[in-house]
């Protein structure tokens, strides 16, 4: 790691309450969405959806649609001629669904896009869409990921073998023989399906100027999609231009480029007029990706006192039709590299299968992967112990990493450089046992109450490589910083925001670099014009890679502020220290000089620079972590991130024996992400995580009939809102990582992770005369009354 | 979720409102508050050719009490009646914080919700429960319908073409009755998963008589009248709570959605009764 990730000075703003750029717009209700952009001459188009989940399409109707006033256009699949299908780069090592943004022959999941209408406003356009017909011949519909691994399974694409998109089966034969030495306890646990639900919907408006396409979209990634754009769509990348405005929420789910967005750019070059796309909430719960969706399978061999010694996981990821870009099976790569959390067990062998069935196709989300590993591991855990009768709190101690085992590589290749994976569960089970201890006390006397304390114990991937999920970007990230003649500061970043606080924090880090005032910096993200080209938002990358790349870029320009100054000043170069945007001596404020003088110097009087130096005051840096590998070895060990996060957390619960309610009555969270750079942005990301996890973990649930038919409406779909979220404890660790900037790690998702496992926990603890079966989410009322009775749900 | 075209009119009496609905027949639907008519009309359930908004129709408005009972006029929005509270109408009050969020009751009508009669609304299990008496008006004056008939089914109810419901008569229940209003939902807010009201008079310590309803659960909200026997004369020990709550499990015929089984709902009515007369024990 270079010596230059550093801040330069004493730090003004990291690690301060700085409070957040965009929070005045946000609660004015000024911040500009997709939705909010209407330009003179905007049409707007409504998509014909499937409404079976597999069939042929023999014809579509279209004529009626388009004879009515208003309508300009009505494409199918057949109109898009000089489009090409979404790549796969996996291609070695997954099958290609050869996904188009409209349905060529065949319908894979209720909510396809078939058809178009572009009309001039949504209203007719949704009038129209009602009157295409399309003719289909329905075929037999695989609904679960337990039917499509059926051998007689009917299968999604006819020219595949199977519905395996992926299958990677590693040789076991090592931990096949401690299996066989040993005791060996099995047990199957499947999270359920849920996504994110952004406030803010899909969205993308195309306009063309001058010959050029201009897609403003949601996207988490500007150059991504500026590419793939260019991949599918008959144009070069330098006539794309991608703008990403405000964004209410991505979660993932805007990480992939939909057809939507595809199709508002060709009719928008079509008709040389603007184009939008605003997705509604019905089309959102269909069309959108859905998320999770796994089974895991473990069997390890275990130690009389219930160690672990050996692990054979089996995952297995329901991918929905998989007709999305990037491809959707990297969380199950990510459940494998998780399957040991942090703990000594050195012999663990995971194979992985991701299969298609005619549902929505699964996507990125939040966690990816992560929380589904963490709830097989942790209810294992306690399952051992309740096995062996051991304590489930010592089972965990006996094999948790210490202090002095670290740097430790894990099973699955990952490097653990850092981490207080002993000392947050130690500080949880502290304050969790407390809690439980006065809950119980308080509902000792209820006879419809049983209290309950759960725990998990976690580490966490963070700003991983972009190979695993599309097979073709890498990891890293860029910034560019001018320094203005007037000393402000125009810094560009290839990050974007979705509404986390990606603006501050590059401000942050740039300001203390440079050692500026923070309002003398301007940032700008999310414009494949302005910006320098990155991989933007993904896997809690942002600060770690993003603020590398700053970190290299600021330390070019202070350098050259300093040679500069040094040369006005007459003064030893290291001698200088750079201010509140003065450069003077270290000790002695008078003489300085500002960095207005300085950069008016090196861009407009450069008359007055040392002999021989080039003018200009800015630099493009780009940061790509040395450690991060992005393809496995020849025993599928990779360590496919920069950075890992850990983080233990604690729920304390009360279960209404008469409804089967969970109540949340205390949730403990330790977490570590190395150096924080904004202490309250850290906690939104750990609460609003947090939601998330027990959103899934309780609540959300996207449920198919055996037709296929998608059974939760947004009605149905139970986001928990304020009033569900319990008050939390948040401790924080700070063990900063020795391999990144700053020792930074990501936060974005530690929240959204645990809390699966530790409900889970906790339930099993509650219910424990009940002898409950607990291994599988979603743990609503009615599954969890079930297991008091001892009957079907 | 854009709704087809339609036609708009806003009259300002009663009498203009019913000219429009007699004119229209069943083209035309009365919008009151909207909170379930306009996510209905966006998502294309419903596709009225005219929109009769009766929201500025005053004699809808009226909130009266006299010695029979609470009259309540139509538009009367749900968090007016919470807001003023129902003096002498305990279940009302009880019910009310059920209904939706407060931002839905600042729009929804007591009139709205009972002609909606979704089989999971409070309102309408309220009306059962208490034998409210619906006043349907129509250009050939008014019509007095018992709650006991007013509801015809899933958002069906009993008016007819040209009729409109122009006030809920809650009567008065006696000084010796004690309510509880109960309902399970998955997150506050919700729909309910299943709900029960209890209206139950008492003289020294036994049931007189008992008024139990549960909703949510069926087409309707339904009173329970297997367990209103059960409960009639006892002290409410332990013997009755559960013969009582066992009797409505079982007399109800609970449907299936993603939230739970019949099976499930009928343990939610038991449960969810017992702990309404637990509540209302002297």
């Amino acid at each position: 790691m270079p010596d230059t990730f550093e801040l330069g000075g004493r730090p003004v703003y990291t690690g301060a309450h700085v409070t957040r750029r965009q929070d005045d717009a946000l609660l004015s209700g000024q911040g500009t969405y997709v939705a909010d952009l209407r330009p003179s001459g905007m049409a707007e188009i409504a998509v014909v959806r499937s409404p079976i989940a597999h069939g042929r399409i023999t014809a579509i109707h279209t004529a009626a649609a388009a004879a009515v006033d208003g309508v300009i256009e009505v494409i199918t699949a057949a109109d898009l001629t000089d489009v090409a299908p979404y790549p796969n780069f996996a291609d070695a090592y997954t099958q290609t669904p050869g996904t188009f943004p409209l349905a060529q022959d065949k319908v894979r999941y209720a909510g396809s896009p078939v058809a178009v209408v572009l009309a001039e406003d949504r209203y007719i356009a949704e009038d129209a869409a009602e009157l295409v017909e399309v003719d289909y011949t329905e075929l037999p519909a695989v609904t679960s990921l337990e039917a499509a691994l059926e051998p007689d399974s009917p299968r999604l694409f006819e020219d595949w073998p199977n519905n395996r998109l992926l299958d990677l089966q590693p040789d076991d034969s090592e931990v096949a023989a401690i299996l066989a030495g040993n005791r060996v306890l099995r047990r199957r646990y499947k999270m359920g399906r849920h996504t994110a639900m952004p406030m803010e919907t899909r969205a993308a408006l195309a306009e063309v100027h001058g010959g050029r396409l201009h897609l403003w979209c949601t996207n988490q990634h500007a150059h991504i999609a500026r590419t793939t754009l260019s991949y599918v769509l008959p144009l070069a990348e330098r006539d794309i231009r991608v703008v990403i405005p405000y964004v209410g929420g991505g979660f993932g789910l805007k990480q992939h480029l939909y057809p939507e967005d595809v199709l508002v750019s060709w009719l928008a070059l079509r008709h040389d007029r603007p184009v939008r796309f605003v997705e509604d909430r019905a089309e959102h719960m269909i069309a959108a990706a859905h998320a999770r969706d796994h089974m895991i399978d473990i069997e390890a061999a275990i130690a009389d006192d219930g160690r672990i010694l050996a692990m054979r996981v089996q995952v297995v990821q329901d991918l929905g039709s998989a007709e999305i870009f990037p491809g959707a099976w990297c969380p199950a790569l990510t459940t494998a590299a998780h399957m040991t959390g942090p703990y000594d067990i050195r012999d663990c062998v995971v194979s992985v299968a991701a299969v298609t069935t005619n549902k929505t196709p699964g996507g990125s989300y939040r966690g990816f992967g992560v929380p589904e590993a963490v709830f097989a591991l942790e209810r294992f855990i306690d399952e051992i112990a309740d096995e062996v009768g051991a304590d489930r709190l010592d089972l965990r101690r006996s094999m948790l990493l210490q202090p002095a085992d670290l740097p430790y590589t894990t099973a699955s290749g990952a490097l653990l450089d850092s981490g207080s994976f002993a000392e947050s569960f130690e500080r949880v089970v502290e304050l969790g046992e407390h809690a439980y201890q006065r809950a119980d006390a308080r509902y000792r006397s209820d006879p419809d109450s049983r209290i309950g304390v759960g725990y998990a114990v976690l580490f966490e991937g963070v700003s991983p490589t972009h190979h695993g999920a599309s097979a073709h970007w890498m990891g890293h990230e860029s910034c560019t910083i001018e320094v203005q003649p007037d000393g402000g500061v125009r810094v560009a970043s290839g990050v974007t925001d979705q509404g986390q606080g990606t603006t501050t924090f590059v401000a942050t880090l740039t300001a203390d670099a440079l050692g500026v005032p923070m309002e003398t910096v301007r940032v700008e993200l999310a414009d494949s014009d302005a910006t320098p080209y990155g991989l933007g938002a993904f896997g809690s990358r942002q600060a770690v890679i993003g603020g590398g790349a700053i970190l290299l870029a600021a330390a070019e320009v202070r350098g050259k502020v300093k040679r500069i100054a040094a040369h006005m000043l007459e003064a030893p170069e290291d001698d200088l220290v750079i201010e509140a945007g003065r450069v003077h001596v270290a000790g002695s404020p008078v003489p300085a000089v500002t960095m207005a003088e300085i950069a008016t110097t090196a861009v407009i009087r450069t008359i007055d620079l040392p002999p021989g130096m080039e003018p200009g005051l800015e630099a493009t840096a780009r940061y790509e972590p040395e450690l991060m590998e992005h393809t496995p070895d020849e025993k599928g060990r990779i360590n496919a991130n920069a950075a890992y996060a850990n983080a233990a957390h604690a729920a304390v619960i009360r279960v209404d024996l008469g409804t089967g309610e969970i109540e949340i009555l205390n949730y403990i969270l330790a977490h570590d992400c190395g150096r924080v750079i904004n202490p309250p942005i850290v906690d939104g990301q750990i609460w609003g995580g947090i939601a998330q996890g027990l959103g899934g973990t309780l609540y959300e649930d996207l449920c198919f009939n055996d037709l296929g038919q998608p059974q939760t409406a947004f009605m149905d779909y139970l986001v928990p809102s304020a009033i569900e979220m319990p008050d939390l404890v948040i401790e924080h660790f700070e063990s900063p990582s020795p391999n990144t900037p700053l020792g930074m790690k990501g936060v974005g998702e530690g929240g959204t992770v645990g809390p699966a496992a530790a409900i889970g926990n906790a339930l099993a603890q509650a219910l424990a005369e009940f002898s409950p079966q607990i291994h599988e989410t979603p743990l609503s009322p009615a599954v969890v009354r079930a297991m008091i009775l001892d009957q079907p749900a | 979720m854009k709704p087809p075209p339609f036609a708009y009119c806003r009259p300002h009496s009663l009498d203009e409102a019913l000219e429009f609905l007699a004119e229209h027949g069943d083209e035309a639907r009365p919008l009151a508050g909207g909170q379930s008519l306009v996510p209905m009309l966006n998502h294309r359930l419903a596709r009225p050719e005219v929109l009769v908004d009766i929201g500025a129709v005053g004699e809808l408005q009226r909130m009266e009490r006299d010695e029979s009972g609470w009259l309540i006029g139509a538009m009367v929005t749900q968090r007016r009646v919470e807001r003023d509270g129902t003096e002498g109408c305990q279940l009302l009050r009880l019910a009310m914080p059920f209904i939706g969020h407060r931002q839905i009751r600042a729009r929804g009508t007591v009139g709205g919700s009972i002609a909606h009669a979704d089989p999971a609304a409070e309102l309408p299990a309220v009306a059962l429960t208490l034998d409210a008496t619906m006043v349907a008006a129509s250009l050939d004056g008014e019509r007095e319908i018992p709650a006991s008939t007013f509801f015809a089914g899933p958002y069906m109810n009993s008016l007819e073409d040209g009729e409109i419901l122009s006030h809920v008569i809650f009567p008065m229940a006696p000084p010796s009755t004690r309510c509880s209003f109960r309902e399970f939902a998955r997150r506050k807010g919700d729909f309910a998963v299943a709900g029960v009201a209890a209206a139950v008079g008492f003289d020294d310590g036994s049931v007189t008589a008992a008024r139990l309803t549960a909703f949510a659960v069926g087409s309707n909200p339904v009173r329970l009248a297997a367990a209103e026997a059960a409960v009639a004369g006892r002290r409410l020990d332990e013997a009755a709570l559960t013969e009582t709550a066992e009797a409505a499990a079982a007399e109800i015929e609970p449907w299936e959605d993603i939230h739970g089984s019949p099976q499930y709902r009928r343990q939610l009515v038991a449960a969810l009764l017992r702990r309404a007369l637990q509540e209302v024990a002297p």
